[in-house]
Formats: structure tokens, sequence, C-alpha cells
């Protein structure tokens, strides 16, 4: 069989906090905040991957562990079946161009000094083999018609683009050194509906026709539900559930996954009293003991309280794996 | 007559160039304990509708003609001491952001209180009470205790409600809701728009919700305003508008969002981008992007007209079923 195009097992990924200068003074231990708390996840070649989650779910976080952008505090990861090193500045050349990203913020995420043409030609400079510029001018040209833009747009600064044009040529950009994975996080959240339909219409065209494997973040459960094959569900941290598509929308098995369907809008035009979650996602510097969703779940035991359940087949979640909740 | 009447009403910006029609000819109702929702696409004008009514336009940004009718009362032209004591009196907002929204360096409950003592002629203790009763209305827990803490102490969700309450000090007959869950997740939406709906209700305000979310009309608002570069395209009962939607631009951005269940592999795209102020197509603004479009679209502005329950600006809308 072959590997998985991308594995990480058990990734962590702890943010120091400041100290108190009496806590310095004291030599007390450097609290920290678990951003990422033992993430174990595979990714198909070919796939895509969907990861929803609140906000401060750590789905962020766990994006920019897998391109390099933050050091994990334990756990690895593998690429094509080899270990990759944890950041992207020890990776090889030929590892980054397989592994590229798209933001979220597509007004934060060019430089606005530089022209289009040299934003989507940047990446390649940086290979090894990197082509002539010229001939690197004349590939940007071909990804900005590929997405959409024109070779002429080439010529233009990011600022002669609206919102949902800048984020194509972030997506030409990634696209630039031909690579096979694409971690795209928030890519439509800043678009407006009808621009975001052109944005997701083209990250399928093009994964159809480059066969790219998608690892898609989003707290937008609709639109995670249209791009992805398998569905991943974070909280506060940790993986609780993941499963195919349909399994996640037609049968979710965690209670914070069924609150999150519960609370989806419906758009029938019929108003429907959407089911509430009860309270909040609790603060990440104190996280719930045991099992981090207790004290918003109505099934919540003792074990619940004291002990955190670890994901296997799938799921994390003590009633379901002792049978006391149906799924 | 209802409560809020909104005719005709454009705002323009003061430039260099001249004046830049952002806002042309809107009109709406909304009528006690209603919530009329208004969707449409970033610059289309929603937030633009709903600071020109609390009085709030940017300079140079002014209203160039039209009324905003509050109880019979016309609010244009007034001065700025007469606005100032129908906004947060007579009319209340909610904004977006609860974290800039609330003082950070003053208690909820002194932000509470001195909306109260400036509105209504109470005592400080009499309105510390009422400050109480508002955030225990807006399901924000051990009120009592909780008025003495500092917006940073509240979570996301919980700064919205006490941004509520704060819109709600003075009980005002209109309440402005410009994107009021949108930088929250949707587990906490849902509890906030159950409580925009609660309140509507129980205190007969006239609520305006302004939301790029069609989701978030379809479950709260009793009519919704779809808005496209500064006019009203479409109008009319939430259940009509979203169900049969007449104007191809309300039909293309119902088919452009995704939904759960929906299993198309392609979303319906709208091309292109809305036009800016200033830089409108001759005739009908949606033209350009419209599937639908004719050559007679370029010739005038359609104007909203009547159609089935709705109104509609489209000289060629989707006709109801023959039936």
């Amino acid at each position: 069989m072959m590997p998985a195009l991308l594995q990480a097992r058990d990734l962590a990924c702890v943010f120091p906090l400041p100290r108190s200068l009496p806590d310095r003074l004291a030599r007390r231990a450097r609290g920290g905040v678990a951003a990422v708390d033992g993430v174990s996840l595979t990714i198909d070649r070919g796939e895509t991957l969907g990861l929803v989650g609140e906000s401060g779910c750590g789905k962020s976080t766990l994006a920019r562990l897998i391109v390099g952008l933050h050091r994990p505090s334990a756990g690895s990861l593998a690429f094509d079946g080899a270990d990759v090193a944890p950041s992207v500045r020890d990776r090889p050349a030929a590892l980054r161009r397989r592994l590229q990203m798209i933001f979220q913020d597509p007004y934060a995420s060019l430089n606005p000094r530089w022209r289009v043409g040299d934003i989507i030609a940047e990446p390649l400079a940086e290979q090894p083999d990197a082509p002539p510029p010229a001939e690197r001018q004349a590939r940007a040209g071909d990804l900005l018609a590929r997405v959409g833009l024109s070779a002429h747009d080439a010529r233009r600064h990011p600022h002669e683009f609206s919102g949902g044009q800048r984020q194509r040529i972030a997506i030409a950009r990634a696209l630039s050194t031909q690579p096979d994975f694409l971690v795209c996080d928030e890519p439509t959240s800043a678009l407006d509906v009808s621009v975001q339909a052109q944005v997701l219409n083209l990250m399928r065209d093009l994964q159809e026709a480059e066969g790219l494997t998608y690892l898609l973040i989003s707290h937008n459960l609709a639109v995670i539900h249209h791009m992805a094959d398998r569905v991943g569900v974070m909280y506060l941290g940790r993986l609780v559930e993941i499963a195919p598509k349909a399994e996640i929308f037609g049968r979710p098995r965690h209670p914070y996954t069924r609150a999150l369907l519960a609370a989806l809008p419906r758009m029938d035009g019929v108003r429907h009293q959407r089911q509430a979650v009860a309270g909040e996602v609790p603060s990440a510097l104190s996280p719930p003991s045991g099992c981090h969703f207790h004290p918003r779940c109505p099934f919540a035991r003792d074990r619940c309280r004291a002990e955190a359940p670890a994901l296997t087949g799938g799921i994390a979640c003590h009633g379901v794996a002792e049978g006391w909740i149906d799924a | 007559m209802a409560l809020l009447e909104i005719g005709d009403l454009s705002v323009e910006f003061v430039t260099r160039r001249g004046a830049v029609r952002a806002l042309d000819g809107v009109s709406l109702d909304i009528e006690a304990g209603e919530i009329v929702g208004m969707v449409g696409e970033s610059g289309a004008g929603k937030s633009l509708t709903g600071a020109a009514v609390i009085g709030l336009l940017e300079p140079p940004g002014r209203i160039a003609g039209g009324r905003i009718r509050l109880d019979g009362r016309d609010l244009v032209g007034l001065d700025e001491a007469a606005m100032r004591r129908i906004r947060g009196r007579r009319i209340g907002a909610i904004f977006q952001d609860p974290l800039t929204a609330l003082n950070p360096l003053l208690t909820v409950g002194d932000q509470l209180v001195e909306t109260i003592v400036t509105h209504l002629p109470v005592t400080h203790d009499a309105a510390r009470k009422r400050a109480i009763a508002l955030l225990d209305e807006t399901g924000i827990p051990s009120a009592a205790r909780r008025i003495d803490h500092y917006p940073h102490q509240f979570s996301g969700g919980m700064r919205q409600r006490v941004v509520i309450a704060l819109a709600l000090a003075a009980d005002p007959q209109v309440i402005i809701a410009d994107e009021p869950t949108t930088a929250l997740d949707v587990s906490v939406q849902a509890q906030i728009l159950d409580l925009l709906r609660r309140l509507c209700r129980d205190h007969r305000a006239a609520v305006l919700l302004i939301t790029h979310d069609l989701g978030v009309v379809a479950e709260t608002a009793d009519r919704v305003a779809v808005m496209y570069a500064g006019r009203i395209v479409e109008a009319g009962p939430v259940a009509d508008v979203m169900a049969r939607p007449r104007h191809p631009y309300t039909a293309g951005l119902m088919q452009a969002i995704p939904t759960v269940g929906d299993l198309r592999p392609r979303l319906m795209q709208i091309g292109g981008a809305m036009p800016r102020p200033g830089a409108h197509p001759r005739g009908c603004a949606f033209g350009p992007r419209c599937p639908a479009m004719r050559a007679d679209c370029a010739d005038a502005v359609p104007p909203l007209l009547p159609l089935g329950a709705s109104h509609v600006a489209c000289r060629h809308p989707a006709l109801p079923e023959a039936a």
C-alpha cells in the first residue's frame, strides 16, 4: 500500500506565556498554552482533508506546524513516507517545493510593493534549479492565466486587484513550484459569497487537473462539506473526531460534532430554531480537565471530567467508546 | 405608518473629483416588533444605510436626499445635538466587533450606568439596578457580580451580550444591528440570534439586521432587503425571497452559497465583481454580471416594483410559476 502523503504523529505546539517578575525571581516554571495538543492524522494523496473547529481550537497552528512555520514542541511529521524537519528553514528546497500554503487574508499575504509577476515567480527563484528570470516571468504569466487572470496582470501591483483576484494570485504563487500538497487556511473567509464560489470552484478544478492534495481549514462547515473528502473536528487543541465526509455530516458521533451541526443555520426560507450549544469554548489558558468538552457536553460523566479520551477509530469520546452514547 | 420609514434615501461622498453616490434611492419600512434583514456583499451599502439611520455618517459622506422617519418625525437635517438625544435613546446600535464597541478602561457597569443616566431621568442607584436587570435579560449569568467586571474579563459571546445590553439601555424603539454575529463562532452565533429575536418580540422594537450571511437572515428576519451597488434590488418576506428569488442577483447569491447536504460538485458562480461607487455601468448595475442580461437592461436603472409578495428591481425578473 502506498504510504499516506502526509502523516502527523502526536504533534503538539505549546506557546510559552510571559512570566511575571516574581515568578522569574522564584524561578518558577514557565507556563504555556497548548495550542495543538497531541494531534495524529494522515492525509492521502489526492484527497481533501477538511479541518473544522471554532476560533482558538488550534486548526491554524496545526496548519503552520505542517508547513514548518511553527516548531512543534513534540511529535513528528512524515511527508511521502520520509520524516521531515520541523522547521521550514531546515527543510531541503526539494521538499519545500512540494508543500505550499494559501493564507486567509489576501490583503496581508501579498507584498504591496512587488509586482504580481515577481510575487508569483519568487518561490521559483528559491529553487536550486531555478529557471532564468525571463522563463520565471513567462511561467508567472501562465499561472495567472490558469487561475483566471491574464498574463498582462503580471505587471500590476496587488492594490489594483479585488480580494477574490488577490486570492487567485496567492493560489498562483502557491502553484508556481508545482507542489503536490497545499495547506489552505481559511482561503475564502475574507471573501464575499459570490467570490467565494469562484475561488472554491477554481480550487476544485486545479485539484482535478494537477492531482493536488489539500488540507483545507475552515470554520465554515458548509465550505468543508462542499470541498472535503474526509473531515477532522478540532476542539481546544485536540482532534475529537475524524471520518469520511458522509459520516461526519450523516452520522456524527462526537457530542461536539453533533452540537456544531445542530448549530448550523438553514437556508430553506423556513424559520428554524437552531439548537444552540450551551456555553462557549473555554479559554485555552486553562482548559477543562479530562475531556475538554465535558463542561458543555450533555452526556458528561465522572470519567470525562477526570481523564482525556484517546482518539481511537476516529473518535475521542468516553461515552461513544463505552457505549453509553448512541453512535 | 411604519415605526421606521426610510424613503428614497441617498448618500454621497464628496471627493475632489465630485460627489460619488454610494446609496441611491433606498426605501424600506420596518414595523415595531419586526426584524428586517439587509444582505449584500461588502460595499453594497448595507452598513452605510445603518450609519445614515443612526446619524453616524463619517464625513465626507453625507445624506444627499430622502427621508428617515422615526414615528413620523424626519431625522434628516436634524442638528448634532438633536440627533444625540435620539441616538441611544430612540435608536440603539449593535456593531460587529464587541471588543471595539466597549471601553476597555471602564467596567461594563460604568458604561451601562453612564448610558442609562444620559438618556433616562433616573438616579445612579436606579440606573445600576436597571443595568443589572439588562445584563440578566441578555443572558449573562450572575449579573449582579459581573457588572463590576471589565470587558476583557468577558468572552466574545458574553461581550456581545454586554453590547446588546448597552443598545437596550434606554429601551430604544429601533435597533440597528450591523453584523452582530460575524465575529462570533457558530455555536455562539445561534445563541445571540436567539437573544435578538426574543428582545425584538419582548420590547416591540424595530430591528434592522445588517449581515452578509443569508443563513443569519433566513432564520432571524421576517423580511429581507437585498442590496447591490447602493440600491435595494429585491425585498420581501424572507420565505418568498429565499425560496423563490426573482432578481438574478439574489438567485445567484443563493446558488453560490455552499450548504450542508448540497452535493453539487461545483457552485454556481457570479462572474466578476460588484462595481465601485461612481463606476457603475449604464442602466442596471448588475447587468455586466447578469446571466439573463438583455439589450434593454442598459437603457435605464430599473425601479423597485411590486411582484407577488416582494419588490424587485429588474426588467426581466424570474416570474412566479404559472398557477
